[in-house]
């Protein structure tokens, strides 16, 4: 699923974090690259700084879809823009997460977060997706930020990333969102 | 001021090093300043795999702690930076190193810059409590390790990221004893 070749075996300067999305429903099948938002940065930033507790980012997550075809994602996006169902929109029937650390191998975390919906629970245009996690934001302790997950990153349809379709009712959907730590 | 002058020192980098706009990857950089009296060098740091793995643990954790970072120095002058370095090299004074005497985290957002996000550690050590040749200096932050699932918290904060003489990345100098020692370490966030 990881699309990137610009890995480097070795210890770099940076630390990259991309995400890359991949959405099948019946027919549908697309893949494209997340655009990381403020909050997302924020939050990673929050945890450097915090010499304490705090919540991670799971704490309380969720994926959320929508029908936006318009707005490309801008930095300070707070949520998605047409949320299918009431904001932050329908929650997925299931979810799943898995992590790993691979010492030796070039893309070295990988984080797969999964949603689903079962069939028939949303239906319309899907033209955005929004990974959400708990945000922090500076110096926190638990409970003193978020009361809720924020938007931290989206796959838009309005960004070019993928070709929006019209949800198959009669199948499950489901979103799997790579998350990939590598030395760049 | 210490801070504002390292920030200023690092718009010339900044600019040549992010994207301009919002993008697919989020980029966290490190660049190190170390003063003491004379000596003045500056570099980027390089990550290593427990770096990665503690923000990797935030990223899959329900409750976390935070970083609980510190900074050590050594005299190594050989070793490059590996993956799987855990502590530096040759560390001033006992393992992990000679703690410094103050040592401070701050954080800036602005959203709307080329590094929406900064994260300054500094540390200083006063006259005459390190000496030697400094050759490598270590971040160490705390975090869980172990492969992320089932991983346990670190009790004490390891080896994040380094920056070395051996990596090529600043001369290595004898410290000076009648000065102070301070080291900038600002982390940025950056589109790329």
């Amino acid at each position: 699923m990881e699309e990137y070749n610009i890995e480097k075996a070795y210890v770099g300067d940076f630390i990259g974090i991309r995400g890359t999305v991949k959405i099948e429903n019946g027919e549908h099948i697309v893949i494209g690259k997340n655009h990381w938002v403020g909050q997302g940065l924020e939050t990673i930033g929050s945890y450097l700084i915090t010499n304490g507790s705090l919540y991670g980012a799971l704490y309380s997550w969720g994926m959320y879809i929508g029908s936006d075809t318009s707005t490309t994602t801008t930095v300070s996006m707070t949520s998605l823009i047409s949320p299918i169902g009431t904001a932050p929109g329908t929650a997925p029937n299931t979810k799943s997460f898995s992590a790993a650390y691979y010492s030796t191998s070039t893309i070295p975390i990988v984080i797969t977060y999964i949603a689903s919906w079962n069939a028939g629970t949303v239906s319309g245009t899907l033209g955005e997706a929004g990974l959400y996690v708990y945000i922090n934001f500076g110096n926190v302790t638990n409970g003193t930020t978020a009361s809720q997950p924020g938007l931290a990153s989206r796959l838009s349809a309005a960004d070019g990333s993928f070709t929006a379709f019209t949800i198959n009712t009669s199948v499950a959907l489901t979103v799997t969102w790579t998350v990939s730590l590598v030395y760049a | 001021m210490h801070n504002h002058k390292v920030i200023n020192m690092v718009t010339e980098i900044d600019n040549e090093i992010v994207g301009k706009d919002i993008s697919d990857t989020l980029s966290l950089v490190g660049i190190v300043v170390i003063e003491n009296g004379e000596n003045k060098v500056m570099g980027r740091n390089h990550w290593v795999g427990q770096g990665l793995e503690t923000i990797g643990s935030y990223l899959a954790g329900g409750a976390n702690y935070g970083a609980a970072s510190n900074m050590y120095i050594g005299s190594d002058t050989v070793t490059p930076t590996t993956v799987s370095m855990t502590a530096l090299a040759a560390p001033i004074g006992t393992a992990p190193g000679t703690a410094p005497n103050t040592f401070n985290v701050s954080y800036s957002v602005n959203i709307n810059s080329n590094t929406p996000a900064k994260v300054l550690y500094a540390a200083t050590w006063n006259a005459g409590t390190v000496s030697g040749t400094l050759g490598e200096v270590g971040l160490y932050i705390k975090g869980y390790t172990g492969g992320l699932s089932g991983a346990t918290y670190a009790t004490n904060p390891g080896l994040g990221a380094r920056m070395a003489s051996a990596d090529g990345t600043f001369t290595s100098f004898t410290i000076s004893t009648t000065v102070a020692l301070s080291i900038s370490w600002l982390v940025s966030f950056v589109y790329s």
